[in-house]
């Protein structure tokens, strides 16, 4: 016992006489670093806001001006789809802001339900992408042939009729990059988990 | 595990502070690194080796102690409170980076001008063994070991690690029979 102990001491010796790196510098740099990543995030927040609102301002300025049952339609289901996913975003982040508790295991068991709201919200991005394709495509064949509906589409240049097309390509493909990033992200969370559980065996307690 | 939100609850939070209390803090902030920036830097070499991406993980550990000073309410010591927040960094940091080589850590280490130049290599040689030897046990071991060469109680560790006092007992046991096999000690 005794030998272990000072075997115990001999590497704590070896240990805290070990180098470190300069610690971060004045706690003013710090601070600036810390407003310069709540700025952006800021930004990146009222970005998205700012988005749907204009999505939802154009949908009812057209419902407005131009009150067609056909209009109508396509303002609701604009209108809806933002709300919905505005909605989902709110349910699905909600919870899962701090760990539950301050420990090592806390913090890696929230790493976790961060990761599976990802999928989650990789299944509900799928669902609605598909929602708006079937929609969109549905409304546009129901009226074909009227283009006094949308006479300002003739004012934009041909090229951009492809971008129903490429829209909803790229973002299929933005979706299928950020679910395998979470899948690889997940199973490097497990493997993580699995060495940090490795010294639990079922008689140990806790 | 970098979320955003705790920077813009940071923001907030900072946002609300009188100027008073924001020196205070600082100044608080200060002498936690001063009396434990080592350690935490110990803590970070344990979990990369690669001297820049150390440098960053330092560097990110610093900024979460920063982020979280506001919040602390004395439920834990000081201690417990910084080595839990440096090894949740750390974690996020080997999970961003699948995990660590082993290398040789480059010595770049403040040299005793009492030290004999023998004495010196000989025992620069030791921690660097130790050090290769800490780095190449599971995370799991390399946590418990960490913290009791940093002087930490196993309630102390307990409390950090989320684990009971027993658990830690056990592996602490596995991770010294590990770190002898490491170092080449029958």
């Amino acid at each position: 016992m005794m030998a272990h102990d000072l075997e115990l001491d001999g590497w704590r010796a070896d240990w805290q006489t070990a180098g470190a790196e300069t610690l971060a510098g004045p706690s003013a740099e710090l601070r600036r670093q810390v407003r310069r990543r709540t700025v952006r995030m800021a930004w990146r927040l009222a970005g998205d806001l700012l988005v749907g609102a204009l999505w939802i301002l154009a949908a009812a300025a057209l419902a407005v001006t131009r009150p067609h049952p056909a209009i109508l339609v396509l303002c609701g289901g604009v209108a809806l789809v933002v709300i919905v996913a505005t909605g989902f975003s709110i349910w699905n982040s909600a919870g899962a802001w701090r760990p539950r508790g301050e420990s090592v295991a806390a913090f890696v068991e929230l790493a976790g339900e961060r990761c599976r709201r990802d999928l989650r919200a990789i299944a509900f991005a799928k669902a609605l992408l598909v929602v708006q394709l079937v929609f969109v495509c549905s409304w546009v064949f129901a009226n074909r042939g009227r283009p006094d509906l949308l006479p300002e589409m003739r004012l934009l240049p041909r090229a951009v009729l492809v971008l129903p097309v490429l829209v909803p390509i790229g973002t299929y493909l933005w979706i299928a990059i950020w679910q395998r990033r979470t899948h690889r992200a997940l199973a490097r969370l497990d493997d993580l988990r699995a060495e940090l559980r490795l010294e639990q065996r079922p008689d140990d307690p806790a | 595990l970098a979320p955003a939100e705790a920077n813009a609850r940071a923001a907030a939070l900072e946002a609300s502070l009188t100027e008073e209390r924001t020196r205070e803090l600082e100044a608080w902030f200060e002498r936690l690194l001063a009396e434990h920036g080592a350690a935490l830097g110990r803590i970070a070499a344990s979990y990369e080796w690669d001297p820049g991406r150390r440098a960053d993980l330092v560097q990110e550990i610093a900024l979460a102690i920063w982020q979280a000073l506001p919040r602390f309410r004395h439920e834990c010591s000081e201690r417990t409170f910084l080595f839990r927040i440096a090894h949740n960094r750390s974690l996020t940091h080997v999970w961003r980076r699948k995990g660590t080589a082993v290398e040789p850590l480059d010595a770049h280490e403040p040299r005793d001008p009492r030290d004999a130049p023998d004495e010196l290599a000989a025992r620069q040689q030791r921690r660097r063994q130790l050090q290769q030897a800490i780095r190449s046990l599971s995370i799991a071991h390399r946590q418990v070991l960490t913290l009791m060469l940093e002087d930490l109680t196993n309630r102390e560790i307990a409390d950090v690690l989320g684990i009971s006092e027993g658990a830690v007992a056990v592996r602490a046991t596995r991770a010294r029979q590990a770190l002898r096999r490491a170092l080449g000690v029958t």
